[in-house]
């Protein structure tokens, strides 16, 4: 305890920090790549759930640095949870996070008086700052030049070109180790300012002026970057202070608190809006000629984008071209990852097979928990990967190559109607074929109020999971009802019944959490629409193995530790005379018999009986029975209580646990005919058939409201950092699922159904 | 907030200029909130030009080419943008 903590300082002291900064788009990722190769990971600050990505860069002279890449940024005056962690990064405005050693600023070439409004405000304090230009490659196949001798001149702080080739990065690498190596420090720019005319309305704006700077003092002495920076943070502070913003920035918004709301808002906006515009001219006489092109207007490199854009932003043309491209990436979910999810369950079977024949039978409790519970737990893991990898590498692809940013230019008038952000589209989209990638895509939200309502509602979207339920209740209930107008299936209308549901569901749920618990503004659109970019295979690589290995480590844990515990539930505690009689029936039966199909068949039938008799024995049977009272009103009984409990492995499961409670064995699917046949003849205590089709309809939307996944839950629990979340969401859309379904029962009922 | 060239006969909103209008922004009107200023800051100043490429489909959002970029603003927000639309013969930087 005593000596570990002073090797980490010490470790620390060693490592340099260098961060990545950029306007969104500028290539800061590609940059970051270059620089660290195979080394970054995806990681969180505490308490943070916005990403950032860190890696180690080896530079000339062996000399080892940490790179960090933050969010884009505009500017730093953050707008969003993802902006902020970019500015807490800079400022070491985190806990147990230092001020970066040295700061690189990203700067997109071909869009150099944009991108240099933010080195203007970076250049104004005092850390130590150079420019990496990207793009330049783009430049030079335009047949342009760019003077980057002359850029550095007017900015006073080295410029390097850092192109997208191979090898760009060698000169930035060297300019890394030089700068770090260096003990000289530059002075900042004075702040830019502009004067308007000499009135008595701009004495308010003056005073506003200097009521900045005094906070931008306050600020300084907080951060420690010390008084010339008071100038550059006081505006900072002012530009804070015009905007309702959720994001935390404490370094800012803890200093001298209300100083600045005693000045007039008019005189505060007049001298921000002065000061941006002072920066921009800066910008503007920095880039002045800088990139000179040989084509008179617009680069080459545009003209495919344009061309694109017509199309892709067409007005029919566009929204046509969208839903064939989200069409393929549903089609991709539902069916390319199939195969897979197939293979990855024969790979369980064998595995399960295997186990069972290595451990010894005199030990079934073993061989038990091996093959329910830590294998099927494995299983229940890696099944979700498909999935994973294919929503990822989509969306890494629609994201690199700059489609997302047009399909929510698209979407966005749509999805303001429900107070969510355009992105919240693409995880509702995905929760239609599993909840789990669709939560981890949410990521592309950039508030946090936005995105914990999408994480919320995503679970009511009607997963591929559902559908086992769904068809073995329709087919146990509703086979054999009369057509509808004498040729629609009575089937076919409950089963698009429960689609539309989960999507009213999900967009009511949506909008009451906006205007409730996680109240906010319709998220602003401030939308860049980059050119298109060929994605680059390293970085989707990056992208999609990020996110499989975070899920992997640590929602599977969680999801193997819950397995675990369901078999722990459905096992225990054993019903040893069962048990005993069971084993002797089959010792019996192998005596009698000659090893064959027959034996097995004779062997399969007393385990599934016997096992209907120890799971109603076990601890989720007991459950069953003891929720009876409480789910009767739904219509439901201990059996069903059973299934519900051990669904929560994963909704399909309800389907195997029936076939084990009807003393089927757990083989049975929802095409079933014996299971069908066996639900169909139960009846409840009076004597009247146990399911029907209000009963099923009632459990029908049961399955379509509840949480009935651990999995999820485990997502969830990753996404947000705490159990408040996921338990919270388990316990709404549990009441909610109850509640309609109370109402279907009781209502049905009523009304004469039974 | 300082005005490029204060021409009143000749002043408009942002959001109604049809696609393909290139004009320069005057002043911002009404109180500058988050979005104002972001756009401010993406180059949106008064003595900016500005072209309408294009209106979404569903009539929201617009998009806009300023400094050479594309950025998508919804008519709410370009609406407090008071432009000039520079007569027939005007040169515009561009």
């Amino acid at each position: 305890m005593s000596a570990e903590p002073d090797v980490q300082q010490v470790v620390q002291q060693v490592v340099r920090r260098v961060v990545l900064v950029g306007n969104p788009n500028c290539g800061k990722t590609t940059l970051f790549n270059a620089l660290t190769g195979l080394s970054a990971k995806t990681g969180n600050y505490p308490g943070i759930t916005v990403e950032h990505r860190e890696g180690q860069a080896t530079l000339p002279g062996g000399l080892k640095a940490s790179v960090i890449d933050v969010p884009g940024t505009y500017s730093i005056v953050p707008r969003s949870d993802d902006e902020a962690v970019a500015v807490r990064v800079l400022f070491g405005d985190l806990p147990g996070v230092r001020r970066p050693d040295l700061v690189v600023a990203v700067v997109d070439a071909t869009q150099l008086e944009r991108n240099l409004y933010l080195v203007a405000q970076l250049r104004e304090l005092p850390l130590p700052l150079v420019v990496a230009l990207t793009m330049t490659d783009v430049i030079d196949s335009d047949g342009g030049v760019c003077d980057v001798e002359q850029l550095q001149h007017r900015l006073g702080i080295p410029v390097v070109k850092a192109p997208a080739i191979a090898g760009g990065a060698v000169a930035l690498k060297a300019l890394l180790a030089a700068e770090l190596t260096s003990t000289a420090r530059r002075l900042p720019m004075n702040v830019a300012r502009q004067t308007g005319p000499d009135t008595a309305a701009d004495a308010d704006v003056r005073r506003a002026s200097a009521v900045a700077d005094t906070v931008g003092a306050a600020v300084a002495t907080r951060a420690g970057l010390g008084p010339e920076s008071a100038a550059a943070l006081g505006q900072l502070a002012l530009q804070r202070s015009l905007t309702v913003t959720e994001t935390a920035l404490p370094i800012v918004d803890d200093s001298a608190p209300g100083l600045l709301a005693a000045v007039p808002v008019s005189a505060r906006a007049e001298a921000a809006a002065r000061a941006v515009q002072a920066r921009q001219l800066r910008a503007k006489s920095w880039a002045r000629d800088i990139v000179t092109s040989v084509s008179p207007h617009e680069a080459k490199s545009l003209a495919f984008t344009r061309r694109l854009d017509a199309v892709a932003l067409h007005p029919v043309a566009g929204p046509l071209l969208m839903v064939t491209v989200f069409g393929v990436l549903f089609q991709a979910l539902f069916s390319w990852a199939t195969p897979m999810m197939d293979l990855i369950d024969g790979v369980v079977g064998a595995a399960t097979d295997l186990a069972r024949s290595v451990l010894p039978a005199s030990l079934p409790l073993l061989s038990s928990l091996v093959t329910d519970g830590i294998i099927a737990g494995v299983g229940n893991v890696v099944v979700f990967v498909p999935q994973i990898a294919i929503l990822f590498l989509f969306l890494a692809v629609l994201e690199d190559t700059g489609y997302l940013a047009r399909a929510a230019f698209l979407l966005d008038r749509i999805m303001q109607g429900v107070g969510l952000h355009g992105r919240a589209f693409v995880p509702m989209l995905s929760g239609f074929a599993c909840a789990v990638p669709a939560i981890l895509a949410t990521r592309t939200i950039e508030n946090t109020k936005d995105r914990l309502v999408t994480i919320l509602v995503t679970p009511l979207v009607s997963c591929s999971a559902r559908l086992p339920v769904y068809a073995l209740m329709i087919a146990t209930v509703f086979a054999g009802t009369d057509p509808v107008f004498g040729f629609i299936e009575p089937g076919a209308i409950v089963m698009v019944s429960m689609y539309a549901l989960s999507m009213v569901a999900a967009i009511a749920m949506a909008a009451l959490f906006k205007r409730t618990i996680l109240r906010s503004p319709t998220p602003p659109l401030v939308l860049e629409l980059p050119p298109y970019r060929v994605p680059h295979a390293f970085q989707l690589y990056k992208a999609v193995s990020a996110r499989v290995m975070t899920f992997l480590k640590e929602a599977g844990t969680v999801i193997l530790a819950i397995t675990v515990v369901l078999w722990g539930l459905l096992t225990f505690p054993i019903d040893r005379d069962v048990a005993d009689a069971r084993d002797k029936a089959i010792k019996a039966t192998e005596l009698q018999l000659p090893a064959g199909a027959e034996r097995d068949a004779e062997v399969r039938a007393i385990r599934d009986n016997a096992g209907q008799a120890l799971v109603e024995h076990s601890i989720a049977g007991r459950l069953g029975h003891a929720m009876e009272p409480f789910i009767a009103p739904l219509g439901f009984d201990w059996k069903i209580g059973i299934g519900i409990v051990a669904s929560f492995a994963a909704r399909e499961v309800f389907v195997s646990t029936l076939g084990i409670v009807y003393g089927l064995g757990e083989a049975q699917d929802e095409t079933s005919t014996s299971l069908r046949d066996a639900m169909r003849k139960d009846t409840r205590a009076d004597g009247t058939p146990l399911y029907t089709p209000l009963s099923g309809l009632s459990l029908l939307v049961f399955f379509v409201l509840a949480m009935q996944c651990m999995s999820t839950l485990a997502a969830v629990k990753r996404e947000t950092r705490s159990w408040r979340w996921p338990l919270f969401q388990l316990g709404y859309m549990t009441a909610l699922a109850i509640g309609a379904s109370l109402l279907v029962y009781q209502v049905g009922l009523a009304l004469g159904f039974h | 907030m300082v005005s490029a060239a204060p021409t009143p006969d000749r002043r408009h909103r942002l959001h109604e200029q049809p696609p393909g209008r290139t004009v320069v922004i005057d002043h911002i009107e009404g109180r500058l909130d988050a979005t104002g200023l972001r756009l401010l800051e993406l180059g949106l100043v008064p003595g900016a030009s500005v072209t309408v490429i294009r209106v979404a489909p569903l009539g929201d959002p617009l998009e806009l080419s300023v400094l050479g970029t594309r950025v998508c603003v919804r008519k709410k927000d370009a609406s407090a943008f008071v432009v000039v639309v520079p007569a027939a013969g005007d040169r515009v930087a561009p």
